[in-house]
């Protein structure tokens, strides 16, 4: 089924979970972050979006950072996650798990609810 | 993969840097913003190098990857620790403080020139007032004075204008109070505080260049010491200005008186 973009607000309240999921295999740069989101389905992340979530990260010392020069660019500044970044994955994890099964329950009710009342409307009509 | 880890790159202005000097308009738009949030110059020269860097990766103008400089300079500052600079405001403070030693030193020199004593009435007083807060309140309308130069610098330029005019009218009233000091007292005590002041501003403009410049953290380019080499001289001519004017207007009220 061809699903195609999903809602902005949506992926703003996520974000932040992905991009500490993608640090969690190992330090890693902007640039990369957003080129593993793309490849996992999340669309084109600019770094108007990206870098001030990061910026955040390293105020809640959720990651260490430090500049790296060689590769193609002038120099890539590399994020790492600390203790605490971790411990706030899994944390998110476990709260992701259990809001999007909270979400998924409420929709396949009321997914039920609608089909039976359109069901009994047509019924009596 | 080719990286170095922890290599730190020397100390670069970015101004040197090519990518900068491509999007100067994005650039200096965004460090602008930064600046008038007083955020420190190293802090300012990192967020420009994940710009750079970014940019260089993808391939996009700054404009495309980032938005509007202005805006993004909000949003990047906000997310980031609340370190700030205030140097901007002991600036100010000494540079109001040489204007009205100068504007009172150079006032006696013309009396000390006419063989009158020094008088200032409360009308006197109260335009001194206005100018030096007009100077003091300088680093508060920065961000106005950039954003509309001719509303509000003419804005500002009244001000003072009519401060000085107002303090000329009122030189007349005869309730003026003779100040109980020589004016050659006066005017070369003034010029010796004018001085000291001067030195102190030096000093602080020495020590922003120091350690406040908008350095950028990537591999440094070959026009590196420019800046650091250029600084030196930057920073002495406006402390000196003022002590320069000083001398220039004294010996104008000198050969006239």
């Amino acid at each position: 089924m061809p699903t195609g973009p999903q809602p902005s607000e949506w992926l703003r309240g996520v974000l932040e979970l992905c991009v500490l999921r993608v640090m969690a295999d190992g330090p890693t740069y902007g640039y990369a972050i957003a080129g593993r989101l793309a490849d996992a389905g999340f669309g084109d992340i600019k770094g108007g979006t990206l870098y001030p979530l990061l910026a955040r990260l390293e105020k809640n010392e959720l990651v260490i950072v430090d500049w790296r020069t060689g590769g193609t660019g002038p120099g890539r500044k590399y994020f790492t996650l600390t203790d605490a970044g971790r411990a706030e994955l899994e944390h998110g994890l476990t709260r992701w798990e259990a809001f999007s099964a909270r979400v998924g329950v409420h929709l396949a009710a009321g997914g039920d609810a609608f089909v039976h009342s359109t069901h009994s409307s047509r019924s009596s009509a | 993969m080719s990286e170095s880890p922890g290599v730190q790159a020397a100390p670069q202005e970015v101004w040197e840097r090519p990518f900068v000097r491509a999007h100067q308009e994005w650039c200096s738009a965004f460090v602008l913003e930064l600046r008038l949030r007083d955020v420190p110059g190293p802090v300012i020269g990192e967020r420009l190098g994940e710009v750079e860097g970014h940019c260089t990766e993808t391939g996009e103008p700054p404009s495309a990857a980032f938005g509007d400089p202005t805006d993004y300079a909000r949003e990047i500052d906000a997310e980031s620790s609340p370190e700030r600079v205030s140097g901007v405001w002991t600036i100010a403070a000494l540079g109001a403080g040489q204007v009205l030693a100068m504007l009172v030193g150079t006032a006696a020199i013309r009396n000390w020139a006419s063989g009158e004593p020094l008088t200032y009435n409360l009308v006197q007083l109260g335009c001194l007032a206005v100018v030096a807060a007009a100077l003091l309140c300088l680093p508060r309308v920065l961000r106005p004075l950039l954003a509309h130069p001719w509303v509000v610098g003419t804005a500002l330029f009244a001000v003072v204008t009519a401060a000085g005019v107002g303090a000329a009218a009122a030189s007349g009233i005869s309730s003026a109070t003779v100040v109980p000091v020589s004016p050659a007292v006066i005017a070369i005590g003034l010029f010796m505080v004018v001085l000291a002041l001067s030195w102190l501003e030096y000093r602080e403009l020495t020590g922003d260049s120091a350690d406040d410049l908008v350095t950028s953290p990537l591999a440094p380019e070959p026009r590196a010491n420019r800046a650091a080499q250029r600084s030196g001289w930057i920073t002495l001519v406006p402390a000196l200005m003022v002590p320069t004017y000083y001398l220039a207007v004294g010996i104008v009220f000198w050969v006239l008186g």
